[in-house]
């Protein structure tokens, strides 16, 4: 069907697709006008020829043409679509020239172009790798139903601290059926079981969740059937729901785990589901082995709560709701003993003030250090582009705009972005998986980043602009001198390109200035660690274990049977070998309940601003506070409550308790606190301190509940309600993998009714307590040290080419006399030029910056001297290193050889 | 009347141009003229119609388009029969025979 016209005149290579030489408009119309010309001159010959006049012949000729300028326009409306395609065409083979041509010669200078991709592939690779992070913690929809709706609703302490604990079960019912703000209410507990199919016993995460939770969160088993209500009824079957990845690691994804019997805390379970593929809940993550169904026994039974927000209504409107109904449901509210506000949390507000800020500066960070890379491969460039300069301005001669030209550089530094970010990716991806292995246990919501389209896009994205950002200043510069400036100067000439060189030096003092920042910052984030590690928690944490019991209420009706229980326990538990001391209380130091009501101190009024409704509050037996090390500083230990016999049920109370030394400082400034009595709320029991203890704290921590503690006998009778709950704690030098489970088994083997909940070392909860401190502390420092080693690298880069380029001179230098060490000054001289500026810059900017992260740091000043100066020093030690390499290299330069070259 | 031979569709006038080229490579001039002389006067085309017929005839293959010096030495645009140009003329040409026939079929009738 196609034939080929023999086309004179046809550029090479454009395709044939189109018929006409597609030379541009302006040529065409020249020959549409040559054409006409000819046939207008022509005409008027011949009718020249049959007698017209000259006049004449010319008015009849264009008369006889008819309208030339329809005819254009005719011609016009033709030849667009070839136009437009020949115009795509052209520019689209310009730029495949283009990248031609800057793959080739990328690949002439290997190491160049290695160097610059690696430098731009860690930048890219830190940035996408921080960036998932943020995404993932801050940005991403949380995957479930209505999600970003989905809120944590906790009961809050009204006045005195700044805590929050976890409904009531009861409340909770309240909520449900009056609550119009929220649009489901859901509970579960989270907790860990020893789950056993067989001989072996493993520790797992599990969680009790209510029978709506999984239409809550818009999800369905994969395999069997969900809760009904009937599960929860007290004399069901017990049943769980397998976790999916439970389920394929032990099971192989068979689906005749359904009706399996499993042992959950020695306890028998039917398997009737598993659940979906990584489900999480919201606001606890992290996987769990299994799933139970919620039952509520005691009525004070505490849950967590999950609500979703009727759309429309905001959190704030929810908090507010709650709070009403919980201040005025029946039975519930009031009597100074327990809090009636709530409060509704969504993601944002449960992570933590301290944990986004801790990312944000993650994320400047990795931006500097991204800079910094930039900075470098612009050099690397510069220096490159430099000794091109003649290429560049030849082909300006031939013809090649300076718009064609920056085309040319840009091509290559994008080339260079684009191999950077597929490098940067895969780096990304193993630096990701190193900062989720790296990652506290607390900050398990790390655990579902991966590197999502949107974090692809993004690090496209900044790929693409440092490859503007570097490509083009180079660009620029190379191709700002005409053919005759370049010819006439020699390559080697001393000054070489004064702008290029100035602009060099501006880079490695900005880069150098945002090392010293990345440092100071790096430091301080490492005294603040420091000091919070070695923050005297106020007890002995080392070798302490403790699991926490409960004993259900239908099984331990009377105080006598718990009592029984628990002496029993700690009975098994002190013959097992290696365990030193035992004691029971209700909760593992330094984590402490909360007492509420107005406290009342005999014999005094408290002025209303010394007014405190809450305190900490712990409960434990004799030995409580010689286990756990907790020093004795006045007074005595507090008489335990006299134990239940069978014949009273009831033990008798002795009032006795003990208060913390800063409760006592407090209110006791003069001393005296032994022998006073106080009481919490108007109804409540009056007390007498009988002594006081040191403090016990948790470093860092955010949500405490107060510094004011009171500690009470485990089995007294005011606080009874929660002793169907204990800590069992034992003191040991054996590790805890191998005591738990003995413990656990010693537990079960007391009794058969007893709950296991999880166990826990003191040192453990110390350590999460400044998991995230050491997070920040670890990720900054990386990245301070990775961006002082590109700023080193750069710098030594820049001093070996200007040495390199003042070759002749130090060889005349030389020949004249100069000593190796005169050549080292020479070189250094100006190498520490840039530091000194780099660094004072940099200092000065550091006084500003780390300002931001001052809420972050512990017991150290934003502007501590100590950290600027080891900063500096640092800094000035690394990059005279850089110098000295090239000065010395200088130094060894043989002036004969110098002078030749050229 | 030349008014009414000259509303003549623009197939008609591509293919009076097909035509003439099949005696040879000529100019635009040179075909207006031609074609004036074999009608002995009667077609009297507006040139302008006429390269326009020459721009889509080139467009669409039928035609191919050479610079070259005419007989008194100036630039000329001079345009060749191509192969599928000659097939679209021999299917013109006895298309419009076809419609030559029909038509007179109609007015001939007594």
């Amino acid at each position: 069907m196609s034939d080929k016209p023999e086309r004179p005149g046809m550029p090479e290579g454009v395709r044939r697709a189109f018929r006409l030489p597609w030379r541009g408009k302006a040529q065409t119309d020249r020959d549409i006008d040559d054409e006409v010309a000819f046939h207008v001159e022509m005409r008027i010959a011949a009718l020249r020829a049959s007698g017209f006049t000259p006049e004449d012949a010319r008015a009849e000729a264009l008369r006889r043409f008819g309208d030339v300028e329809e005819f254009h326009d005719y011609c016009q409306t033709i030849d667009a679509p070839y136009a437009r395609r020949a115009r795509a065409s052209r520019w689209a083979q310009g730029w495949m020239q283009d990248v031609r041509f800057a793959i080739r010669q990328l690949r002439r200078t290997p190491a160049f172009t290695t160097i610059a991709v690696l430098t731009l592939a860690l930048g890219i690779g830190a940035n996408t790798a921080i960036f998932s992070v943020v995404q993932h913690v801050l940005l991403a929809p949380i995957p479930y139903r209505g999600g970003d709706r989905i809120v944590q609703i906790l009961e809050s302490i009204p006045s005195g601290g700044h805590g929050f604990v976890i409904p009531r079960a009861k409340l909770v019912s309240v909520w449900q059926a009056r609550a119009h703000s929220l649009e489901q209410i859901v509970g579960y507990d989270p907790g860990e079981a020893t789950f056993s199919d067989g001989p072996t016993l493993e520790a797992i995460a599990s969680a009790s969740i209510a029978v709506d939770m999984l239409p809550f969160l818009g999800v369905h088993p994969v395999l069997g059937r969900n809760f009904v209500p009937g599960d929860t009824m007290a004399d069901a079957a017990p049943v769980a729901l397998l976790g999916y990845g439970m389920w394929q690691r032990r099971y192989g994804g068979s689906s005749d785990v359904l009706g399996r019997l499993v042992k959950l805390n020695g306890k028998s379970f039917v398997v009737i589901g598993v659940m979906p593929r990584g489900l999480a809940l919201p606001f606890d993550p992290g996987e769990r082995g299994v799933w139970m169904p919620l039952h509520l026994t005691t009525p004070y039974d505490r849950i967590q709560v999950l609500g979703r927000l009727r759309s429309g209504n905001s959190a704030s409107d929810a908090t507010r709701e709650l709070s009403a109904i919980a201040a005025t449901a029946p039975g519930l509210s009031g009597g100074g003993k327990y809090p009636g506000a709530a409060s509704v949390f969504t993601r944002r507000d449960l992570l933590g003030d301290s944990y986004q800020q801790t990312l944000i500066m993650l994320f400047g960070a990795v931006g500097l250090v991204l800079l910094i890379a930039c900075a470098n491969v612009a050099n690397l460039l510069l220096v490159r582009a430099g000794s091109r300069e003649r290429e560049f301005a030849v082909r300006a001669a031939l013809g090649a705009g300076r718009g064609r030209l920056v085309r040319q550089v840009l091509t290559e530094s994008m080339l260079l972005a684009l191999a950077g970010c597929a490098v940067g990716l895969l780096l990304a991806w193993r630096g990701l998986r190193l900062i989720i292995a790296l990652s506290p246990a607390e900050l398990s919501n790390l655990a579902g980043v991966r590197l999502e389209p949107v974090v692809l896009a993004w690090s496209l994205g900044i790929a693409v602009f440092t490859g503007l950002i570097f490509g083009l200043v180079p660009a620029l510069l190379a191709t700002e001198h005409t053919i005759g400036e370049s010819l006439k100067s020699s390559t080697r000439s001393a000054s070489g390109s004064v702008r290029a060189r100035r602009v060099r030096g501006t880079l490695i003092v900005g880069e150098i200035a945002l090392s010293v920042v990345l440092l100071v910052g790096a430091g301080l984030l490492m005294r603040s660690f420091t000091a919070l590690e070695h923050m005297d928690p106020g007890f002995d944490p080392h070798g302490l274990v403790g699991i926490s019991v409960e004993m259900p209420e239908e099984h331990f009706a009377s105080r006598l049977s718990r009592y029984a229980a628990i002496t029993q326990m700690v009975d098994g538990v002190s013959k097992i070998p290696g365990v030193q001391s035992i004691t029971v209380a209700s909760d593992m130091p330094p984590n402490d309940g909360a007492a509420f009501g107005d406290l009342e101190i005999a014999g005094r009024t408290l002025a209303s601003s010394a007014q405190v409704s809450t305190l900490g509050f712990a409960m434990g037996d004799e030995n409580y506070f010689r286990v756990i090390g907790l020093p004795l500083r006045e007074g005595r230990i507090f008489t335990p409550d006299i134990p239940p016999t069978a014949a009273a049920d009831s033990a008798i109370a002795t009032h006795e308790i003990m208060i913390n030394q800063r409760f006592a400082k407090r209110f006791w400034p003069a001393g005296g606190a032994v022998g006073a009595r106080i009481r919490l709320g108007d109804k409540g029991d009056w007390m007498t301190i009988v002594g006081v203890v040191g403090d016990a704290q948790l470093p860092g921590a955010l949500r405490v509940i107060s510094d004011l503690r009171m500690y009470v006998p485990f089995s007294s009778v005011t606080f009874s309600s929660v002793t169907s709950q204990a800590e069992i704690i034992v003191r040991s030098a054996v590790p805890s993998g191998t005591l738990t489970p003995e413990l656990n088994a010693a537990i079960m083997r007391a009794s058969p009714f007893i709950q296991v909940h999880k166990s826990q070392t003191a040192e453990s909860i110390i350590a999460e307590a400044v998991a995230q401190p050491r997070f920040a502390m670890t990720l900054i420092g990386a990245f301070a040290l990775l961006a002082l080693i590109l700023a080193v690298v750069g710098l030594y880069g820049v001093i070996a080419y200007s040495v390199s380029q003042r070759t002749r001179e130090i060889g005349v230098r030389i020949a004249l006399g100069a000593q190796p060490r005169d050549v080292v000054t020479i070189v250094m001289r100006q190498g520490f030029a840039l530091v000194a500026l780099g660094i004072a810059l940099g200092v000065a900017a550091a006084f500003g910056a780390t300002r931001v992260i001052q809420s972050l740091l512990f017991d150290v000043g934003s502007t501590d001297l100590a950290t600027f100066l080891i900063a500096g020093a640092l800094t000035a030690i690394v990059t005279s290193l850089a110098c000295y390499i090239p000065a010395r290299r200088a130094a060894r330069i043989d002036p004969l050889v110098a002078l030749r070259a050229d | 009347m030349p008014r009414d031979v000259n509303d003549l569709l623009h197939g008609t006038l591509d293919v009076l141009v097909l035509k003439t080229l099949s005696w040879g490579p000529m100019h635009g001039y040179a075909i207006a003229t031609w074609i004036e002389q074999r009608t002995d006067g009667t077609l009297e085309i507006v040139d302008a119609a006429l390269y326009k017929s020459l721009h889509r005839l080139e467009h669409s293959g039928a035609v191919a388009a050479e610079w070259g010096l005419s007989e008194n030495n100036r630039r000329a645009k001079y345009y060749s029969l191509t192969t599928r140009g000659r097939q679209l003329m021999r299917a013109e040409t006895a298309t419009w025979r076809r419609y030559v026939v029909a038509v007179s079929a109609v007015l001939e009738t007594a």
